[in-house]
C-alpha cells in the first residue's frame, strides 16, 4: 500500500503520478515501488491493501524478469521493458537504486510516446525517492 | 465406382479439416499482439521471441497486471 501520511515522500510520488496521467491521457494507472517491491505510490485506488500488495508483486516479478533478461544477455541492467498483451500494456522502467516506475494502458495507447514520458517522469520520481531514504 | 468416390470425398474432407485447424492454430500462435521488448542501460534492445518461454512469463505476469488494476 501507498505509504500515506501528510506530505511524505508518498504524496510527491502521487504528485508526479497524477501529472504523468493528465500529460499522457493513454495512461490507465501509474505505480512506483521501492527497490524491495513495495509500492511507496499508485494512482489506482480501487483495490484494497491486498490487491496493492498483490500489484506491487507482479509488477516486481516484471522488473526482476527485465534484470533476468539483461543477465543473460550480459547487457548490465534493464533500464525498461515493454509488454504488449491482448488487453493492454505493462511498462515499467528502472529506477537508479534499484526501485522501478510502472504504468498501464489500452491496448491502442501509443506505448513509445508513453515510454518517454515516462522517461521524463523518471528523474523527478527518483528525486523525491532519493530523498525519502535520506529522512 | 460410387463407393470408391464415396472414400475419395471423405479423405478429402478430413485432409481439408486437418488443414484448416493448423492454419487457424498456427495464426493463433504466431500473429497476437503479444510482444516484449527490454531495452538495457547500454542503449541497446532486444525484442524476445514471440513463442519463446521467457515472452510468456512476461505476458503471462502483465495479463495478470492488467486485470488485477481493472482493464
Amino acid at each position: 500500500m501507498s505509504e500515506q501520511g501528510g506530505s511524505g515522500p508518498a504524496e510527491g510520488l502521487e504528485r508526479v503520478l497524477e501529472d504523468l496521467r493528465s500529460l499522457s491521457g493513454e495512461i490507465d494507472a501509474g505505480f512506483v515501488l521501492s527497490e524491495d517491491g513495495r509500492m511507496l505510490a499508485s494512482t489506482w485506488k480501487a483495490g484494497s491493501e491486498i490487491d496493492q500488495e498483490r500489484l506491487a508483486a507482479m509488477l516486481s516479478a516484471l522488473s526482476v524478469l527485465a534484470e533476468n533478461t539483461a543477465r543473460r544477455s550480459g547487457k548490465g541492467h534493464a533500464s525498461q521493458a515493454r509488454v504488449q498483451t491482448e488487453e493492454g500494456y505493462v511498462l515499467v522502467t528502472r529506477l537508479v537504486g534499484g526501485g522501478a516506475l510502472a504504468a498501464t494502458a489500452g491496448p491502442d495507447a501509443r506505448a513509445g510516446l508513453l515510454l518517454y514520458d515516462l522517461r521524463n517522469a523518471r528523474a523527478e520520481v527518483e528525486r523525491i525517492v532519493g530523498e525519502g531514504s535520506q529522512r | 465406382m460410387r463407393k470408391l468416390l464415396k472414400r475419395l470425398f471423405l479423405l478429402g474432407a478430413a485432409a481439408g479439416a486437418i488443414l484448416a485447424l493448423r492454419n487457424y492454430l498456427g495464426r493463433s500462435e504466431a500473429t497476437g499482439p503479444e510482444s516484449v521488448q527490454v531495452s538495457f542501460s547500454d542503449g541497446s534492445t532486444e525484442t524476445l521471441p514471440k513463442t519463446s518461454a521467457e515472452a510468456r512469463e512476461f505476458t503471462d505476469i502483465a495479463s495478470k497486471v492488467l486485470e488485477a488494476s481493472g482493464r
